[in-house]
């Protein structure tokens, strides 16, 4: 069935027509143009997929876009605020956290949200909270050190 | 496009406010309707063509199924819809439910992942019946019951032998679930879980143990249930009578332990062959037993 929806995508309201098999990941890529939301494995496990949904991180390929409607929805390419990067994107660039780049959105994404809620967290912490985001090059250390390093600018 | 493994096949979606609603939609289409929660197991199946549906009710709209409540004497009602992240959060503002329900506190903590828990619910990642997800062992554990509602009335069903294999449990087509309740433990018991996963999230043998009043040789009691090694949830009610029998728990354990692991039909795949199942499942549930001893 083919029904119109309107949701937030990155704090601006959108319209779109789905279909009620449709994947919010599918429509966040094919339908609205939002190519940082990565698709890869389909099934929940490598969460390249990750964005906020409602306020919380979720893996939009196990998301109906019907969901979304009325719903708020955010993507790496949505969480700097008035052009400037957040704490966590400068220090992806400083530290090199990426590799090939592919898992970056998911992860930035994911982790933004992460030191919001707790910006005092352990190694252990964040690699527990990112273990459902799988980086394929395995560049694992750089991302959990930019992490950390940048928890600082998210104590009040 | 409807690739397998990437899309979804063709169905209609409808998210009903009342459980009223949900249930007369159910029946309407019976053997045609599937129910959606958080979406993981169903979605999960459906794209790989395990499941099919012409209708998909979404019970999230439906606020009743969103609570979480303890009753003292009688024990910890979990809603359908609560997620694992909301039970976490839950259990780390009531410390002393935590200590109560340790097990389940332990196995929800180590549930799928920090993401997927936002959207994974209790009630769904037990009526998956998938093997090694988390959330079947405490319940077990602690005598849990599913409320059942459908057209013709509710009724109140033990998780132990409520799943019979994926997707598939003794729940009529049109009934929902709409809570679980985990039974209050005996006053000063302890318990544990303990996951052991393969380099994915999945666990290749978890256990579930509680310990009351191990020093009382009257009121003792000891429960052990198995998961992810086995099928299905194993309660592994010989062993909980053998160590009731006269003597010390530590010396009765390793006789006991040994022939329940004998009883176990254990599962053999690409992550453990089942005699490394076994071994685990055996020194596990020692270690954690003696660990609760000691505490």
């Amino acid at each position: 069935m083919t029904r119109t929806i309107t949701f937030k995508l990155n704090g601006r309201p959108r319209v779109v027509e789905v279909e009620d098999n449709e994947t919010l990941l599918e429509v966040l890529r094919n339908k609205l143009g939002e190519l940082s939301v990565k698709a890869a494995c389909y099934k929940g496990e490598c969460g390249l997929c990750t964005v906020l949904f409602n306020g919380r991180p979720v893996k939009s390929c196990m998301v109906l876009a019907v969901e979304a409607d009325g719903g708020d929805v955010v993507t790496a390419a949505g969480i700097a605020s008035n052009g400037e990067l957040v704490p966590v994107q400068k220090s992806f660039i400083e530290h090199g956290a990426f590799q090939c780049g592919f898992c970056t959105p998911a992860f930035v994404v994911a982790s933004h949200y992460f030191l919001q809620k707790n910006p005092n967290p352990t190694r252990e912490e964040v690699k527990e909270f990112l273990s459902g985001i799988l980086c394929r090059c395995t560049g694992y250390k750089q991302i959990v050190d930019a992490i950390l390093d940048a928890a600082k600018y998210y104590r009040k | 496009m409807s690739a397998p493994y990437t899309t979804l096949p063709e169905f209609k979606y409808v998210k009903p406010t009342s459980l009223e609603e949900a249930i007369r939609l159910l029946k309407e289409n019976e053997g045609n309707a599937k129910i959606m929660n958080g979406g993981i197991g169903l979605i999960g199946f459906m794209k790989e063509r395990l499941l099919e549906a012409e209708l998909v009710v979404d019970i999230k709209g439906i606020k009743e199924l969103k609570k979480i409540e303890y009753l003292p004497g009688k024990g910890l009602l979990v809603g359908a819809t609560v997620t694992g992240t909301e039970m976490i959060e839950f259990f780390e503002k009531n410390p002393d439910l935590r200590e109560k329900f340790r097990a389940f506190y332990e196995a929800v903590s180590h549930m799928a992942d920090a993401i997927l828990r936002n959207r994974a619910s209790i009630v769904g990642n037990i009526l998956e019946g998938l093997p090694y997800v988390d959330m079947p062992g405490p319940a077990v554990l602690f005598d849990a019951e599913v409320h059942a509602v459908g057209p013709n009335g509710e009724k109140w069903i033990p998780v132990d032998g409520l799943v019979l294999g994926p997707a598939m449990t003794k729940l009529e087509p049109y009934e929902i679930v709409t809570e679980i309740l985990y039974k209050e433990p005996p006053e000063g018991s302890r318990s544990a879980y303990v996951k052991l996963q393969s380099r994915s999230e999945y666990g290749i043998v978890n256990i579930s143990v509680l310990v009351a009043n191990p020093n009382s040789f009257a009121n003792r009691e000891v429960r052990v249930v198995v998961t992810s090694a086995t099928q299905l949830p194993f309660r592994a009610r010989s062993l909980e009578q053998h160590l009731k029998q006269p003597g010390k728990i530590e010396d009765l354990l390793d006789e006991g332990v040994e022939k329940m692991v004998n009883e176990l039909d254990v599962i053999e795949d690409p992550y453990a062959t089942a005699e490394f199942r076994k071994y685990l499942i055996k020194i596990l549930t020692i270690k954690t037993i003696k660990s609760l001893l000691s505490r």
